[in-house]
């Protein structure tokens, strides 16, 4: 693994970063389970999960907490709203995303020094450290630590905002709403 | 989908097999006759459909996504997004690509609007790959029937939202060059859910207009049927190979097989030119896809804008265009919706600032920068699955598009917005002229971006006048197999700098006249 990690490293390309994902799994950084995520983010006992593992509920859950912040991080944080169902649904219709998108929960749950370096698993993190976490990926030097980062950003956010649970939380209204009436209303001069 | 469909191609349901398969509980395969299949039920494949089956030939269309219809659209993003939709990426990561995957395609979750194909377009087209057929002259009546056909008409005052006149606004009070847009609607009542799929029928996507036109001139329309292959024998169109999907768990359940000598394939940009591949045919399929890759923005104002209601997109601002008569650097900015999923996608940050930004959500206008791409990727089919996307903006167009932020938030700030968000992590709010400045100096990073996408997708299959140049002629014939046909937008040879959904329907009208008027009936 070390070997592996220091020749993709010397030449940190896609190909380089696939065959260093491929040497984790390989050697059994990538359990199947659960195991080492908080008892708070595990699936809730009757949850089918077709596309995402059950460790990649868990990071899925911790992470959207975190990024969609405010009133939207508490709610998720109680377990009012459920981000997987929406990425489950997303990941049925377009199964090539599933692949992807489960490396990086992998790689963020499980970190790849020095690609992400922490010394627990991303899930059982207080949340100031996965916001550091998530602020280290965002402003990366690499390239490959940002797409990591966006790619889990756009999966949370659809998650949250593209439930019905966000509704309260953004103001819209949806069907229940008068927004047409509002919104066809001229501009004040 | 192995189990179904030899590596050689060869059907396994024919003959003996069908029984063996049979026998081990694995359904038998269905077996269809006809003289035209279409594959793909959008802007290139319904028209051609509706045109081929009124000319009294026996059509077929298979359509990979299911059959939806107004009762079961919702205003829930993410089921929408996923029931309606495909989304893709580059294979870099970098861009999002988005098309509509169910009955009725990208006309589906459009946002409706209408623009006549641009003569600078068409003379480019006609010129640089030997397309007489498609000078401005020439393709102007099919242009003017499909604007006909789905009901063009300029947004009315009364469906002109704050947010796209917010938009106008800016523009007006910076002398830039604007309009309302045309847009393809009956009874629309501002609802906002064009791309959730439109729940009065009020927009004239294919479901309401051309694919009812088929079905009552005969045509069997088959949802959740992927197409896996073209077959072909001795150079000539033979019919396809596909499979029915369970329209619940979306997995195969059983082969098809249509047998027809003229085949209009159709099935997006996404799947068109990787289809073609698969089927072995892979001289010039793939090649020469276009984009207009796109980067919203959002700007927040004192007064309730409610842009989540109205119409999704109606207004334009066309100054900085290279199309029309314009002469500018080539991109268009169009409001956009300000939903949530699409809005929280397109600012920036995470955390506590974006939370703070999407709570101000009835507050927010949103539009979005429009590129005429002047890079070109491919598509490269992967076995069974999705294409691999390989596409890479080019300097020039990042820079085109940072220059369009830079507009969009120019025109915010002169409409009296208090802040603008451009997508950008890290950069924070821009609050006047110093910050958009300081947001302009350096070079767009791509991969910095919160939320790069593209909706209108081109090429893969291009018509061109030289063979050794395109897949297919100018009657979107296929140079290399008889029968073979590209009406969708595969076979536009480059994009075209205004939303397509007319230059896709007027370019399948065309195509289609040109099959009806040789096989049709007399």
């Amino acid at each position: 693994m070390r070997r592996e990690a220091a020749e993709a490293l010397a030449a940190l390309d896609r190909r380089a970063f696939l065959r260093l994902l491929a040497a984790a799994a390989a050697s059994g950084l990538a359990p199947a389970g659960c195991g080492g995520a908080p008892e708070a983010y595990r699936p809730p006992p009757g949850l089918v999960l077709r596309h995402l593992s059950p460790r990649g509920y868990a990071v899925l859950r911790a992470a959207a907490e975190r990024l969609v912040g405010g009133r939207g991080g508490e709610l998720l944080r109680a377990g009012a709203v459920d981000p997987a169902p929406a990425v489950e649904e997303l990941l049925a219709s377009s199964p090539e995303l599933a692949g992807p998108l489960g490396r990086a929960l992998l790689v963020l749950e499980l970190g790849l020094p020095p690609l992400i370096f922490k010394l627990r698993p991303f899930s059982a993190l207080a949340a100031p450290e996965r916001d550091r976490v998530l602020r280290e990926l965002a402003s990366s030097p690499w390239a490959l630590q940002r797409a990591l980062f966006r790619g889990v950003r756009s999966v949370a956010l659809l998650g949250f905002y593209g439930s019905a649970a966000c509704q309260p939380v953004s103001r819209y209204p949806g069907l229940a709403g008068s927004g047409p009436a509002d919104a066809l209303r001229p501009l004040d001069a | 989908m192995r189990n179904f469909v030899s590596r050689r191609g060869v059907p396994s349901h024919a003959g003996p097999r069908a029984k063996r398969n049979f026998a081990r509980n694995v359904p038998e395969s269905e077996r269809l006759g006809a003289q035209v299949v279409v594959i793909g039920s959008g802007a290139g494949g319904a028209p051609a459909a509706a045109l081929l089956a009124e000319a009294g030939l026996d059509v077929v269309l298979l359509e990979a996504g299911p059959r939806v219809s107004a009762a079961g659209f919702t205003d829930h993003e993410a089921e929408m997004t996923a029931r309606l939709g495909r989304l893709a990426t580059t294979a870099d990561g970098v861009q999002s690509l988005y098309a509509g995957a169910c009955l009725g395609g990208s006309t589906t979750v459009n946002d409706a609007i209408c623009w006549r194909t641009p003569p600078e377009v068409l003379e480019t087209w006609r010129r640089e790959h030997a397309l007489p057929e498609l000078a401005p002259d020439r393709f102007a009546p099919h242009v003017e029937r499909a604007w006909r056909d789905v009901h063009a008409e300029p947004t009315p005052p009364g469906l002109r939202s704050r947010n796209a006149a917010l938009l106008e606004r800016g523009a007006q009070r910076l002398g830039w060059a604007g309009g309302w847009l045309a847009r393809s609607v009956r009874g629309c009542a501002g609802l906002g859910r064009c791309n959730l799929g439109c729940p009065l029928d009020a927009k004239q996507s294919t479901l309401v207009s051309y694919l009812p036109r088929a079905e009552r001139a005969g045509a069997r329309v088959l949802a959740d049927t992927r197409v896996l292959r073209l077959r072909v024998r001795a150079g000539a169109a033979a019919g396809v190979e596909a499979v029915r999907l369970d329209p619940a768990t979306r997995r195969p359940r059983r082969p098809l097989q249509v047998d027809a000598p003229l085949v209009c394939l159709a099935a997006g940009v996404l799947e068109s030119g990787a289809l073609l591949q698969r089927s072995g045919l892979r001289r010039a399929a793939g090649r020469g896809i276009q984009l207009h890759s796109s980067l919203p923005v959002a700007a927040r104002f004192a007064e309730p804008v409610h842009g989540a209601f109205g119409p999704t997109m109606s207004y334009a601002v066309s100054q900085f265009s290279d199309v029309d008569g314009h002469a500018g650097p080539g991109y268009m900015l169009e409001n956009t919706a300000v939903t949530p999923l699409l809005t929280a996608w397109g600012l920036p940050d995470f955390g506590e600032p974006h939370a703070e930004a999407m709570q101000a959500l009835p507050f927010l206008a949103r539009a979005v920068v429009v590129l005429r791409d002047r890079a070109r990727g491919s598509a490269r089919a992967a076995g069974e699955g999705p294409a691999r996307i390989d596409y890479r903006l080019l300097p020039e167009d990042l820079a085109r598009l940072r220059d369009g932020v830079a507009a969009l938030a120019r025109a915010y700030l002169a409409a009296g917005a208090l802040e603008v968000f451009a997508p950008v992590h890290g950069l924070g709010p821009l609050r006047g002229e110093a910050d958009v400045r300081r947001f302009e100096a350096p070079p767009l990073d791509p991969t910095r971006l919160a939320f790069l996408y593209a909706v209108h997708l081109f090429g893969g299959a291009a018509m061109g006048g030289q063979r050794a140049a395109s897949f297919c002629d100018a009657e979107g014939h296929s140079w290399e197999v008889r029968g073979l046909y590209v009406t969708d937008a595969a076979a536009l040879p480059g994009n075209t700098g205004v939303n397509p959904q007319i230059t896709i329907l007027a370019n399948a009208l065309r195509i289609a006249g040109g099959i009806a008027a040789r096989e049709g009936r007399p």
